[in-house]
């Protein structure tokens, strides 16, 4: 903001280049919050590769409380450790991937998921974040790819290149629910922006009769908690052994549905409309 | 009383938008999704030092995008009233 006065001697401000009243500047900053709030709420598609803002549930330090904020989606690293991430451009060379000096591609790390078998083995990035920020990552569905390997007309064996369907998956009955995470606030060294950080803690889906057959090329799920679990996660003391067992937690199968959707979802503005694929075989119930 | 949100769809160069009003007390914003990769905006009417108003989007840094999605948004509402 630049203050300057008009040829009345009102302070006059900046506003998207465009000269406006004290009045009128106050009046947007706080439309810009109330936007902001609106829209990370009101969100169809968060996804992870864009890195954007996602609603989580922090504590509050000392209360049985906690916040609803935002909250960068991509777990930015302590910058004091392993791997050294001082800068929104060693960020974004880390998340990407990039060429070093000698011009050697260094590929991308990628920190949206946290293994839960992993979370709490020492030298892990995650590791003291399990311990001391836990939060919830507020969600109302997700979007997995289901492999299928159509046969060989001639040999009847599998195909090498599978057939990919995207599955929107989520609760029954329930609008929200929550997913385990974990954040870690970070300051760019240079331009001194802070950011809150987090990923989402994800479990084994083997055994879980839906998870398995949707996401059966990599077989994982995100730790869905119930209410129970949710408070622990967020407001109890739980030791590692509980924060261990929490994050693999898997959500009963019953009480789940997905459906096939559009695989240009993306890019459409009703992203989860149900979308049937004559050749995707139905999931086969428990 | 209940406020009605509107919402409609607006199509340029073969690119949909869909607009949503966003239900905000005292100030008219719309949100702005295209069926393309260009990120969604929201623009809302302002008025500038010579009382005149002005289309801008919220937060700023897109101000080209909104007075021409702003002037889409106006003219549908114009069709609307004849």
């Amino acid at each position: 903001m630049k203050n300057i006065l008009n040829h009345k001697g009102i302070d006059m401000c900046y506003y998207n280049g465009q000269k406006v009243a004290r009045a009128e500047f106050i009046r947007l900053k706080q439309l810009e919050k109330t936007v902001a709030n609106y829209d990370f709420l009101g969100r169809d598609l968060q996804q992870g590769f864009d890195y954007g803002m996602n609603a989580v549930l922090k504590p509050i330090p000392g209360m049985e409380d906690f916040d609803i904020v935002q909250m960068e989606w991509g777990f930015i690293p302590d910058a004091n450790k392993w791997p050294f991430i001082e800068t929104r451009e060693d960020l974004v060379n880390m998340r990407k991937g990039y060429k070093d000096a000698n011009g050697k591609f260094h590929p991308p790390i990628t920190t949206l998921n946290a293994v839960a078998e992993e979370l709490l083995l020492p030298n892990k990035i995650y590791r003291e974040a399990a311990l001391k920020r836990r939060c919830l990552v507020l969600s109302t569905g997700f979007f997995e790819w289901r492999h299928i390997f159509p046969l060989n007309k001639r040999t009847g064996q599998p195909l090498k290149t599978a057939n990919k369907y995207p599955y929107f998956i989520s609760l029954k009955d329930k609008e929200y629910f929550y997913m385990g995470g974990i954040w870690q606030s970070w300051t760019d060294a240079v331009t001194g922006e802070y950011v809150e950080s987090f990923a989402i803690t994800t479990t084994t889906a083997a055994g879980h009769n839906l998870m398995s057959q949707v996401h059966n090329s990599k077989m994982r799920m995100p730790s869905i908690l119930n209410e129970d679990l949710a408070y622990e996660w967020l407001l109890g003391n739980p030791d590692e052994k509980k924060i261990s067992q929490i994050a693999l937690t898997q959500y009963p199968s019953q009480e789940m549905q997905a459906y096939t959707i559009a695989k240009n979802f993306r890019e459409s503005l009703n992203p989860t409309q149900p979308f049937e694929y004559e050749d995707c075989p139905a999931l086969l119930a428990a | 009383m209940e406020k009605t949100i509107a919402s409609f769809e607006l199509e340029l160069n073969g690119v949909k938008m869909n607009v949503v009003e966003l239900n905000i007390p005292g100030s008219t914003a719309f949100k702005v999704s295209f069926s393309s990769d260009r990120k969604p905006i929201v623009v809302a009417r302002a008025t500038n030092a010579d009382a005149a108003r002005f289309w801008t989007s919220i937060p700023e840094g897109r101000q080209k995008e909104a007075e021409g999605v702003g002037k889409l948004i106006e003219e549908y509402f114009k069709s609307q009233r004849h």
